[in-house]
């Protein structure tokens, strides 16, 4: 080896040496050690500059100011470092409002860190009633959304119990148009459904709008409407051509709708099955009355008697499997957290009125039916009973659509809001659930474990990005409402795009679980 | 040729000096970070600051599921604790006796390890005879302010160096 190349040897061998004590030296990923404003911070004026604090000197990359329209306000370039001091200085005042300033920056050993923290400027109380603004506006919709789904109900109940009353019960005697009638309301309703949740996530100023259509169209509530108006359009053929298969299998596929939205399609394919059920037994039971009222009063007293005792033997049939499925779907469920809350009053009152119209059931049953034929006076109380039992059965519905624009108590990983109370996911990792509803500014998160008793980790981190708006790892702080049940407010965050989600919950000293998912924003609710 | 070997050399020592940097050494580590399964190892469990400027005032390891027969190394300054509990799996342990009980966790308080310093603690024991197999010795470091959870165990397909607190890990390797 000639000298030169043993001299070249030489200088890569030191090369190689500094280039270790120098990546040692500088291998600690820098830590933000405060900020200027602090997080959560509101000021009364415009900050002259914001200054981020590193525990070593960091290279920015990306510093910025977004308001919570998502609008650039100062950065992303321009930011000055000084022994690990990061300062943005500001062009001109920000505007009264709330604001995120996000960082990425590159620690020594080039590893990016990027983090963000939340300030206000100005008076607060704009930006409060514009929140309460916002939620009026999603009460509307819910209120909106609640008729939509007792329409959608009621029609599938008069649709699904008259054409069981056709096939089963009394074939001849029953006309077809009113079951019609109802069917075609469900399938509007059902349409509308998925609108009204369509429209409540993006607030959409024209139906034409290209964002607020993909949006519904990926909504469980699209689905549902899918199912149900292929159900129903099934279900129509069949009576039109008087083939009981067919008419049977589009009732249940509507039924099955009526299991891909709400409560239940958060649950498991259990939870499913249970709604289908539960939805089939009941509406076949209730939606029966009504052609049965129809025979009571114009038909003769035989054939009503006839009929009358058919449906009753059914009716034993149909409310266990509907009990059945509501027993899968709440009882078991929610077992201890009901008293208090708004869908335990609900729920109460639903079993109120059905204990009425069980009551009812079998005092038709036992007393008046036998004497149908032979006592006019019999006939009249079965009659005015029939009459009482439909209000009931409305009523009954009008709750069951109320109830299911509740919020279940706890356990929410399997009793998550249905998308028409805002967007809702279902997470699992290692047996624990995690349900995250996002309602105006409110990200809630329900924690169960395996058990699906809520879950109160030792330590809850949730933090969201958006890498388009230059906002990452920004931290929002959780606030625990009951056991397994943690509110995070995120005002002053840009409503619109697609936010990545990362929640952290400590299991045991040792060991913690990592949710994460991405959800897409429209830009309403926030 | 000469400028070639010139080049190859800068070129290695380029290289040497990404793959250095590539290690984080801001995390808790292993001095060691392979060893051959079933053998006895010396953990040197490697702490590199304490926790966003504030120093570390108790160091928790947790012993990873097969690791046997534990005995952590004293250390001036600190106090030494351990915790023992039931094996999640018995192990088989000399002369066919099943032991099923053993140190699940070790303790180093009472000392002050600052931001800008390093230290390292040590313990050891016997690695399960698992070769192939990464076991992973989650540590928790207590600060007079937060707490840093060193507790990430990579998902499947997934590196250390993917998250932010990876738990210090060891790679079992076949005896020769």
């Amino acid at each position: 080896m000639s000298g030169r190349s043993k001299r070249c040897l030489g200088h890569a061998a030191i090369l190689a040496i500094a280039a270790w004590f120098w990546a040692s030296a500088a291998l600690a990923h820098a830590v933000l050690l405060g900020t200027s404003p602090a997080d959560g911070t509101a000021l009364a004026q415009s900050p002259p500059r914001i200054v981020f604090a590193f525990n070593e000197t960091v290279v920015p990359a990306d510093v910025r100011i977004v308001d919570a329209n998502g609008t650039l306000h100062a950065g992303p370039t321009g930011a000055e470092v000084k022994d690990g001091t990061v300062t943005l200085t500001l062009a001109s005042p920000l505007p009264p409002g709330q604001y995120v300033a996000a960082y990425r920056v590159a620690s020594a050993d080039t590893h990016p860190i990027a983090g963000a923290i939340r300030f206000s400027v100005g008076e607060t109380a704009p930006d409060i009633s514009a929140t309460v603004e916002n939620v009026d506006n999603a009460e509307r919709w819910t209120a909106l959304s609640v008729i939509v789904r007792f329409v959608r109900d009621a029609g599938l109940c008069v649709g699904i119990g008259g054409a069981f009353f056709v096939l089963l019960v009394a074939p001849a005697s029953t006309a077809l148009a009113p079951i019609r009638l109802a069917l075609a309301a469900a399938a509007l309703a059902s349409l509308a459904g998925a609108i009204v949740a369509g429209a409540r996530l993006t607030a959409p100023t024209s139906l034409l709008s290209l964002s607020f259509w993909q949006t519904t169209l990926s909504l469980s509530a699209a689905a549902a409407a899918a199912a149900i108006l292929l159900g129903i359009l099934t279900s129509w053929m069949g009576l039109r051509k008087a083939s009981k298969p067919l008419a049977v299998v589009g009732l249940v596929l509507a039924a099955l709708g009526t299991a891909l939205t709400g409560h239940a399609a958060t649950g498991g394919l259990d939870a499913r099955l249970a709604q289908t059920a539960h939805s089939l037994a009941a509406f076949a039971w209730l939606g029966a009355l009504i052609p049965l009222l129809y025979l009571a009063q114009t038909g003769p007293a035989s054939a009503a008697e006839i009929a009358a005792r058919r449906f009753s033997a059914l009716a034993l049939a149909l409310v266990p499997v509907a009990l059945a499925g509501s027993i899968v779907l709440v009882v078991a469920r929610v077992p201890l957290e009901l008293a208090g809350s708004a869908y335990g009053v609900l729920a109460l009152a639903k079993t109120v009125l059905l204990g009425g119209l069980l009551a009812i059931a079998a005092q038709n049953r036992w007393r008046l039916v036998p004497k149908l034929a032979a006592d006019a006076a019999a006939r009249t109380h079965f009659v005015r009973n029939m009459r009482i039992d439909i209000v009931l059965a409305a009523a009954l519905l009008a709750v069951t659509a109320q109830l299911s624009h509740t919020p279940p108590p706890s356990h929410g990983a399997l009793h998550a809001h249905g998308p028409a109370a805002g967007i809702s996911v279902a997470l699992m990792r290692e047996g624990h659930q995690l349900t995250l509803a996002i309602d105006g500014p409110n990200f809630d998160l329900y924690l169960a474990r395996p058990d699906l008793a809520a879950f109160d980790p030792l330590e809850t981190v949730l933090e969201i990005s958006q890498p388009a708006l230059g906002i990452e790892a920004l931290k929002l702080p959780l606030q625990r409402l009951e056991p397994g049940h943690y509110r995070a407010n995120a005002s002053g965050i840009a409503a619109r795009g697609r936010w990545q989600l990362r929640i952290e919950a400590l299991v045991t000293d040792f060991k913690k679980i990592v949710f994460e998912t991405e959800i897409e924003l429209g830009s309403a609710s926030r | 040729m000469l400028k070639t070997v010139h080049a190859a050399a800068l070129a290695a020592a380029a290289l040497g000096c990404v793959l250095v940097a590539g290690h984080a050494y801001a995390h808790v580590t292993l001095e060691q970070p392979q060893a051959v399964a079933g053998s006895t190892y010396k953990a040197v469990i490697r702490v590199p600051h304490g926790c966003e400027g504030s120093p570390t005032i108790r160091l928790r390891v947790q012993i990873p599921d097969g690791m046997t027969n534990v005995k952590p190394m004293p250390k001036a300054g600190w106090e030494l604790s351990t915790v023992r509990g039931k094996l999640a799996t018995p192990v088989a342990g000399d002369h066919g006796a099943q032991i099923t009980e053993g140190v699940r966790e070790v303790i180093w308080s009472g000392g002050r390890l600052l931001d800008e310093h390093y230290d390292e603690f040590v313990l050891r024991g016997a690695l399960p005879n698992k070769p192939g197999e990464t076991i992973y010795f989650p540590a928790v470091s207590e600060c007079e302010r937060g707490v840093d959870r060193w507790i990430e165990i990579p998902a499947a397909g997934k590196s250390p160096g993917d998250y932010r607190y990876p738990a210090p890990s060891l790679r079992l390797t076949p005896r020769n």
